[in-house]
């Protein structure tokens, strides 16, 4: 009878340690599917978004046309090479090859 | 489209990607080791260690591949000491600094579970806090210098994930209150 009883107990302990040993896997491969979508997903954002990287831009009016007398007709910019494509660097994805490494203009 | 994408900028765009995701994964992880320590987990610690495990290994494996994808980019060319070595790379050199030293905290923290036997589990479990600050300069790294920081989608999906970890740190860390 306490045979009966342990071999009880094994069998249903087994079951149960079978049934956490399933739900671990299937977490794992949840997990590693999830990152895989995600890595796609945030691939295509990137290239629907578009642009190369943040804008670094700051704008400033020029000190010499300032000092002359002279109009601007615009603030000059100055872009730091991270790989922008709204700094006049390139265009969505038919622009040029990579962004100009240091864009200054002064309009 | 993709032929062209895949031939000027896919190495940039694989390593845009891969920091997004272990962003995400290390952000995740961090919420679910800190969930683990706490009160409301009783039975669920296997499952919830299986998590934390998988989705700090995803982690490391994006964060290698957001570093080694960067070897490839025509732009940057950036060499094997640049993306490996603090200080190393003259490319905002403070923030990729940042994010070096992070990734490191947390591929070394991260990998030293398995060798926690050797280490001792008493000592391993104190260096294992600190792979929370390893976390923390990974996301300073990218708000600092991640090409999509300014973009709203980003932002969106950062907070979605980095907010609940931070929370649940700043409850582990902060010192709890004495009854009266």
């Amino acid at each position: 009878m306490p045979t009966e009883i342990l071999t009880a107990r094994t069998v249903r302990a087994r079951s149960l340690l079978a049934a956490r040993a399933a739900r671990v896997t299937r977490i794992r491969r949840t997990v590693v599917a999830v990152a895989v979508a995600a890595f796609v997903l945030f691939w295509a954002v990137i290239v629907a978004d578009g642009s190369m990287g943040a804008q670094t831009t700051t704008s400033s009016t020029s000190p010499l046309a300032d000092a002359s007398g002279a109009t601007t007709s615009g603030s000059g910019s100055i872009s730091t090479p991270s790989q922008d494509s709204t700094s006049g660097g390139q265009s969505g994805w038919g622009g040029s090859s990579q962004p100009a490494p240091v864009q200054t203009g002064q309009s | 489209m993709l032929a062209s994408v895949a031939g000027e900028h896919f190495f940039w765009i694989t390593s845009r990607a891969a920091g997004i995701v272990a962003l995400l994964a290390s952000s995740a992880g961090v919420g679910v080791g800190l969930t683990m320590g706490g009160r409301f987990v009783k039975g669920r610690l296997p499952e919830l260690r299986a998590a934390h495990e998988a989705l700090s290994l995803t982690a490391i494996a994006a964060l290698v591949l957001h570093a080694l994808s960067l070897l490839g980019d025509a732009y940057l060319h950036p060499s094997l000491a640049d993306v490996a070595i603090p200080f190393a790379s003259g490319y905002h050199r403070l923030w990729t600094t940042t994010g070096i030293v992070g990734g490191w905290i947390v591929i070394l923290l991260g990998l030293s579970y398995y060798v926690r036997g050797r280490i001792g589990v008493a000592r391993w479990r104190v260096l294992h806090r600190f792979a929370a600050l390893g976390w923390l300069l990974g996301v300073i790294h990218t708000l600092g210098e991640g090409s999509d920081a300014g973009a709203a989608w980003f932002l969106l999906v950062a907070a979605a994930f980095v907010l609940p970890a931070a929370g649940l740190l700043l409850a582990r860390i902060s010192p709890e209150e004495e009854p009266a």
